[in-house]
């Protein structure tokens, strides 16, 4: 009963001239949000889209842009998952800092994380000699796409992971410690596959920033061109009518990948539970 | 404190990486800020033109903020006190702008706002472009950051105990003498939470304000801009002025949260 | 006064239906009823927050069933204070009368006045988080009079409270009901509360206002064996028969019993406060029983007796004569502890 009138609570039949005002500025917000996307789609026709997706470099860059972000995402995710286990487990001195700084790139506006970044890898420092004199080139190849992905983009996955844990029983883990499990396998057996769904929407979170990334990417690798750069580029040297196909089969690639990862997560998570 | 060797062979391996994730997150501006010379930065800093693209950038992020405050929380209260299902259908609309890569944003705004299109025509009659202006930035802006106040304040409206603002009905005012004298002042944490995360992300917005208006220039398109004609060196100062500036708004809102 | 007619609800599949409920001006009405009864969603229809589903609603000579909420001349106090943390207690206060747009002077002056009144005079300039839970539930208390409404709805507003708070603001109710004239409607589940400060008791179930009355009446004559159940009455029977001023319990117990007669008779109670225990034989019927149960209630003792039928007496005076379990006695049941119900 209660919570039957709590459904609607606020709700006043009476809807006055507020109301009113507020619901016209209100979806004019909301026209503004959606109007643009869905122009964009509209207006795009269908051959310049079909010239688009045979373009090899628009195909190339949409493969690209998605195998670097994915590996980075996977790569990342190795370090990234123990560094939430601890935030959420451990009390360590200077935490707050700690957490402060995974939420650096998050604040950091990209063009200039692009700059810091670039300043660590570039000749002449010292990551980027020593890459250099492993033959291992971070500009101008996949692998600076994806360290400027994962930087701007692994907060998301720390922090998803680190809620997955914290919702983790600790007595579950206390238990299994007590039954003399190490902790190497109360974290596999236990915390992890507890965590599972959270660490997988962070990951899928994680992926999909990467994938959307501009600003900093485009300062440390220009080419290959990602899917973004490409956008950008095109749109610079030939205007919106070939900046726009791209786009659209963009969000529309994008769109597929993730519904595609959500139905394999939900899998994943099935399969976990059972 | 256990001392070193009492930690688990895993526990020591767990440390590794974290460490390894803080420095990976922590370097690059830590770097940053260290290769900066400061006679070089001090003299830098004077030039005019960042000092335009400066007060650019916080003249429109504080306009579009304004702006998103009008009309976020009209719509966030709105969303609040309408039925479940209502509010299930829009919320998710209100992310298109955070889940839209900023560039494909960019392309959508550039061909809604264009003097070509319907709503950018109607605004061009009435003397206001959008492409290369201000204008411009500040629509970009706004559609990239809007959606922070809403959700910030949608949630701090449903957490307002309906009763309350019920008695203030009760006791003679209409509803927008509620929202006014009730509603914003019992939110009004979570309100300054979400302008200062959308001021934060106007700031420092590049990929949908550099399709928009490449001139004028903002903080973060000047640095892309003086990296691309002038080298790293000369964009390390408007990129460490802009990381200073991100910083005191991030600052700002721990504050904001810790007080609550 | 407040009149309500043909009130019809419908929330998802509960109804509501309020026909005919008519009270005094300056009448403390106390609402009780189980919850999920519909006492909120009454006093939802009442304050304006739902529509009242056709039904008139007359308060004072004044049709408010299709008001806003503030033009209803409704006052509302929560089971939680729901003050304004924006505000100290004399802004909360003074909230309803600057609505009005009252000059501050005269807001000065009625604020001090009720602040007073409530002996809360001391903490006009405090904020609201500083007071305890009594303190606040009087600053809402003083928010809710100090406009004067037409109505006030008190929706179970001592719940929260310890019990010496409780206790307390129990008599500042009462005080205060004297000096206003407006209709209060408590609502409330706990009789103790109903029968100290109700002039007029209704009971709701399932959505349907069964019975209203004196606290006397609703206590000694349930209209029904639901009325009777909410209430607690115990020794409740169904009646086999009833002929003339005779009624049959359980086809053996034939009770003579006095007051109103019913139609038809379905369950009977015996009120255990009247039942004549140990008492010598008396003319009336007497009847043998077994103790099978004391309990102590405080001052109170609770015997139970298997005489055929399992009945409970409760009786005050213990000194007089001691029982003990297992004990035989003898117990008399006056006409007028026989009250029949439909």
């Amino acid at each position: 009963m209660q919570d039957r009138l709590r459904s609607d609570s606020g709700r006043l039949h009476h809807a006055g001239l507020t109301t009113l005002i507020f619901s016209l500025l209100g979806g004019l917000i909301l026209l503004f949000v959606v109007a643009p996307l869905l122009g964009m789609v509209l207006h795009c026709p269908a051959e310049d889209l079909a010239k688009a997706a045979a373009d090899p470099a628009v195909t190339e860059s949409i493969w690209l842009t998605l195998w670097t972000s994915m590996a980075a995402t996977m790569i990342f995710a190795v370090s990234a998952v123990p560094l939430s286990y601890l935030l959420a487990r451990k009390q360590f001195p200077l935490k707050g800092i700690v957490t402060g700084i995974i939420d650096l790139p998050v604040v950091i506006p990209h063009s200039a994380a692009g700059i810091a970044l670039l300043g660590l890898i570039s000749r002449g420092s010292l990551l980027g000699d020593l890459s250099d004199n492993l033959g291992f080139h971070f500009i101008g190849g996949p692998a600076g796409i994806m360290l400027a992905m994962a930087y701007v983009s692994l907060p998301f996955l720390i922090n998803a992971a680190r809620d997955g844990f914290s919702a983790v029983p600790e007595r579950l883990e206390k238990a299994a410690l007590n039954l003399g499990a190490s902790p190497a396998r109360v974290f596999f057996t236990i915390s992890m596959p507890l965590a599972w769904r959270s660490i997988l929407s962070g990951m899928i979170l994680m992926f999909a920033r990467g994938m959307s990334e501009f600003g900093a990417v485009v300062i440390v690798t220009y080419h290959p061109m990602i899917t973004p750069v490409l956008i950008y580029e095109r749109f610079g040297a030939f205007g919106l009518r070939y900046a726009r196909p791209v786009s659209v089969i963009f969000v529309a690639v994008s769109l597929a990948v993730f519904v595609f990862l959500r139905f394999l997560g939900r899998k994943s998570v099935n399969a976990q539970s059972q | 404190m256990r001392r070193f060797k009492d930690l688990d062979r895993f526990e020591v391996l767990c440390w590794v990486f974290t460490l390894a994730a803080i420095l990976f997150l922590a370097g690059p501006v830590a770097g940053l800020l260290l290769s900066v010379d400061p006679d070089f930065f001090a003299h830098d800093a004077r030039d005019p033109e960042i000092w335009r693209s400066l007060k650019i950038t916080v003249f429109s992020g504080f306009a579009s903020s304004m702006l998103g405050l009008v009309t976020g929380l009209p719509l966030a209260w709105v969303l609040s006190t309408s039925s479940v299902r209502v509010r299930n259908t829009i919320e998710p609309l209100i992310e298109i702008p955070i889940l839209l890569p900023p560039v494909i944003a960019g392309i959508c705004l550039v061909s809604f706002l264009s003097e070509k299109s319907i709503v950018g025509g109607i605004f061009s009659r009435l003397g206001i472009e959008f492409i290369s202006s201000v204008w411009g930035i500040v629509a970009g802006m706004y559609f990239v950051g809007v959606p922070f106040i809403v959700k910030t304040s949608l949630s701090a409206f449903q957490e307002i105990d309906h009763r309350i603002i019920r008695t203030a009905r009760l006791l003679g005012a209409g509803s927008a003498r509620a929202f006014f004298t009730i509603v914003l002042p019992h939110s009004s944490r979570a309100i300054l939470t979400g302008f200062i995360l959308m001021l934060g992300r106007s700031i420092g917005i590049f990929g949908t304000v550099v399709m928009i208006a490449y001139e004028p220039k903002t903080v973060p398109v000047l640095v892309y801009h003086r990296f691309v004609s002038m080298g790293i060196e000369a964009a390390k100062t408007p990129a460490v002025l802009l990381i200073g500036l991100s910083l005191l708004f991030f600052a700002m809102r721990r504050l904001t949260v810790r007080g609550s | 006064m407040l009149r309500v007619r043909n009130m019809s609800v419908l929330v998802d599949s509960f109804r509501l239906e309020v026909d005919g409920l008519e009270i005094d001006p300056g009448c403390y009405f106390i609402l009780m009823g189980p919850s999920g009864a519909g006492k909120s969603l009454f006093c939802e229809c009442l304050s304006g927050f739902r529509p009242a589903g056709g039904g008139v609603i007359v308060l004072y000579g004044k049709n408010i069933g299709r008001l806003r909420p503030e033009e209803r001349g409704v006052s509302l106090v929560h089971q939680e204070p729901c003050l304004f943390r924006n505000y100290d207690v004399f802004g909360n206060v003074a909230y309803g009368l600057r609505c009005r747009g009252i000059s501050e002077k005269a807001i000065e002056r009625s604020v001090g006045g009720i602040l007073e009144k409530l002996g809360i005079s001391a903490l006009r300039g405090r904020k609201v988080d500083e007071l305890s839970g009594g303190e606040r539930q009087r600053v809402a208390l003083a928010r809710a009079v100090v406009v004067k409404p037409s109505l006030l709805i008190l929706d179970e507003p001592l719940n929260a409270l310890d019990f010496k708070t409780r206790q307390d603001m129990m008599e500042q109710l009462r005080r205060l009901k004297g000096e206003f004239d407006h209709v209060t409607m408590h609502v409330c589940h706990d009789l103790d509360e109903a029968l100290r400060l109700g002039d007029r008791i209704g009971i709701i179930s399932r959505g349907r206002l069964l019975q209203t009355g004196s606290p006397r009446e609703i206590s000694y004559r349930p209209r029904s064996l639901m009325a009777a159940e909410l209430l607690g009455v115990s020794n409740l029977f169904p009646v086999s028969k009833a002929v003339g001023d005779i009624v049959v319990l359980e086809d053996r117990f034939n009770l003579r019993y006095a007051g109103e007669t019913v139609k038809n008779p379905a369950y009977c109670c015996i009120h255990p406060e009247l039942i004549d225990l140990g008492g010598t034989r008396r003319a009336e019927a007497a009847y043998e029983a077994r103790i099978i149960g004391i309990r102590e209630l405080g001052k109170m003792l609770e015997i139970t007796l298997d005489a055929g039928i399992r009945l409970t007496v409760r009786i005050f005076d213990t000194r007089t004569r001691q029982f003990s379990e297992g004990e035989r006695v003898v117990f008399g049941i006056p006409e007028h502890a026989v009250h029949l119900m439909e």
